[in-house]
């Protein structure tokens, strides 16, 4: 076990108007909890505002979180944790060449003595699939696919254990998406590296994942081994998602604030239990856990 | 036959004119629409979909310019140089969504105000009346109640109401066509669900005919009644939705769909397209898609292949059998 995280919870507060100064909470993320094996992907699925892009920062200590905590088994935090963004055109420096950029993660570290700083980029390069060359040039020079390549590059560069993936494939092309989610297997098998994989393609996630975390309005709604909850959803918001037919569904927004199920709106099988009470998480079996108090 | 075809545009080339050069953006595109179909344009970035839609009503960029083809819309000519005849076209008859719905809208407008201009530049409603038509547009999108969303502004909306009223504001006028280009492409899967299931609806009780923008082959599946499959400018494969993506006949097409990681895949890694997209200011001789063809011939590299006619209305251009 690498990471584990604990009843993990973070509220935003925001102001109603420029000129109030009340403000509304917003649970952004509500008591989330899994671990993250060694050599294994943790694919994390939901929509926009589920909460997804809050875990990433909170797991690479962007955020503090309110509630619960993360409990990484290793030395060496921000080192052995690093980030790929979604947007390799914003996440890169525009102004710095790829030489400089591929450096940085050495020289913030301290791991730059100077000697063998080229030969280790020469491999870094090889690892990602890039020529030698690209070393002088410019951010702006290169497509999105490569540019990925350069920020994936950066992310491993010191050899951490887990990396954290925010959305790293929804701004490129199919063709592109499938070589960039290939380079991500093969990095897994060749170093080691564990992923936290966040994306709102189901279809991404089923094929790179190991485990799933999903999430609805800042709550896990069901999580555990792929195939366990892929082959077999139990809660009817996993249900609806992995069918192609959606139905009626309208989305709550997160500060529609009640106590209750955030799918209560949505769900077909509602009751008065699931409007007064959050449901808690509960195993059916080794691997697959749900929270719906229809499973009760 | 004839007699429903919409919008037929012939041999349409679009360049783009840089300092020191000039891109072939659009080259030699065949498009044929009826009345009452979902056509979806599939290809990757930079491969031709936007510049030839915005290319029928002459919306082009100034540096782009229509350099030969013609184009004719419910059987009359468009003329690219008539500026008058375009106004009157684009937005009553030929309306378009674009991708980033929250940057289309202007925010310092509400979202019914903006819709409203629809009714006061096309149909010249006097202005007391156009609210109530906006509210019937607003409903029709599914944007209930519509009094409350007629004064929100596009910043007060999530992505997909601000494309829902994106869409609210191209139907305003009742148009023929409408050109939707990558609208679903910032959303999630669910909203973009509802957004397809909106159109659906839309093309249905209107009679609207929709052209379809993407890169996501996977969405269109129940969607689209043809496909066009683009590549370097260039339409590469066109027929029947469900007759292509069972049965691709183009390379590329085919690569495209084994780029879909699928659910049911239990390979360790998915099949990929080696090399990068087509750069149009660099284009091989030949097929353009050669040097990424796993299956080339000495005759890619001469001759680009002309349509050939897979079987009823599926056409690819490939050399193979």
């Amino acid at each position: 076990m690498l990471l584990r995280v604990e009843n993990l919870g973070k509220q935003y507060a925001i102001s109603k108007s420029f000129f109030s100064n009340k403000e509304t909470i917003v649970q952004a993320l509500d008591n989330i909890n899994f671990e993250l094996r060694e050599g294994t992907i943790l694919g994390v699925l939901g929509e926009t505002g589920s909460g997804k892009t809050t875990l990433a920062k909170l797991i690479v200590k962007l955020l503090e979180p309110n509630n619960g905590k993360i409990i990484y088994n290793f030395d060496n935090f921000p080192r052995n944790v690093q980030m790929v963004f979604q947007n390799p055109f914003s996440s890169l420096n525009p102004m710095m060449k790829i030489k400089d950029i591929l450096k940085e993660p050495f020289l913030i570290h301290h791991l730059d003595n100077g000697t063998d700083t080229d030969s280790k980029l020469r491999i870094l390069l090889e690892k990602v699939n890039l020529s030698y060359d690209c070393l002088k040039h410019h951010p702006d020079e290169f497509s999105g696919g490569q540019r990925q390549r350069i920020a994936i590059a950066r992310a491993i560069a010191i050899e951490p254990k887990v990396l954290v993936c925010d959305e790293p494939t929804a701004s490129l092309d199919l063709s592109v998406q499938a070589q960039i989610l290939n380079l991500f297997i093969k990095l897994k098998e060749e170093l080691g590296l564990s992923y936290i994989f966040i994306s709102h393609n189901i279809e991404v996630i089923s094929f790179i994942a190991d485990e799933v975390l999903i999430l609805y309005e800042g709550k896990p709604v069901e999580r555990g081994l792929k195939n366990k909850v892929f082959n077999n959803p139990l809660h009817p918001y996993t249900k609806i998602l992995l069918s192609s037919d959606i139905g009626e569904l309208q989305k709550t927004s997160a500060q529609d604030n009640y106590s209750g199920c955030k799918f209560y709106t949505n769900c077909k099988f509602s009751s008065d239990i699931c409007k007064q009470m959050t449901p808690e998480e509960i195993k059916t079996e080794e691997g697959h856990y749900v929270s719906c108090h229809i499973l009760k | 036959m004839n007699s429903n075809i919409l919008l037929k545009a012939s041999k349409l080339n679009t360049r783009i004119f840089y300092k020191d050069s000039v891109v072939n953006a659009v080259c030699d595109l065949d498009l044929e629409l009826r009345e009452k179909e979902i056509l979806a344009i599939i290809g990757e970035s930079g491969c031709g979909k936007t510049m030839s839609m915005l290319s029928l009503t002459n919306l082009l960029p100034q540096s782009a310019k229509i350099t030969e083809g013609q184009i004719l819309f419910n059987g009359k000519d468009i003329e690219m140089d008539n500026e008058d005849q375009l106004r009157k076209i684009r937005g009553a008859q030929i309306s378009y969504v674009f991708q980033d719905a929250t940057a289309s809208l202007n925010p310092l407008f509400s979202v019914g105000e903006q819709i409203r201009e629809m009714f006061i530049t096309h149909e010249k409603i006097p202005s007391a009346e156009s609210k109530n038509k906006v509210l019937e547009v607003l409903e029709s999108v599914n944007l209930k109640p519509a009094e409350k969303y007629y004064s929100y502004y596009p910043h007060q909306l999530s992505g997909g109401m601000n494309q829902r009223a994106m869409i609210a504001m191209a139907i305003a006028s009742k148009p023929k066509l409408l050109i939707a280009d990558e609208p679903t492409s910032s959303l999630d899967r669910i909203t973009e669900m509802q957004i397809l299931n909106l159109l659906r609806d839309l093309n249905k009780k209107m009679n609207l005919s929709i052209i379809f923008i993407t890169h996501n082959i996977s969405i269109i599946e129940n969607f689209a009644d043809r496909i066009v499959i683009m590549y370097a400018g260039r339409i590469i494969e066109k027929g029947d939705a469900k007759e292509i993506l069972r049965n691709p006949k183009h390379p590329y097409t085919k690569a495209l769909l084994k780029c879909l990681p699928k659910k049911e895949n239990k390979d360790k890694f998915l099949n990929t397209i080696e090399g990068n997209v087509a750069d149009l200011s660099d284009l091989p001789d030949g097929c353009k898609f050669n040097p990424r063809c796993p299956y080339v011939m000495d005759v890619c590299l001469k001759e680009e292949p002309e349509f050939k006619k897979v079987s009823e209305g599926h056409f690819t251009k490939c050399y193979l059998e």
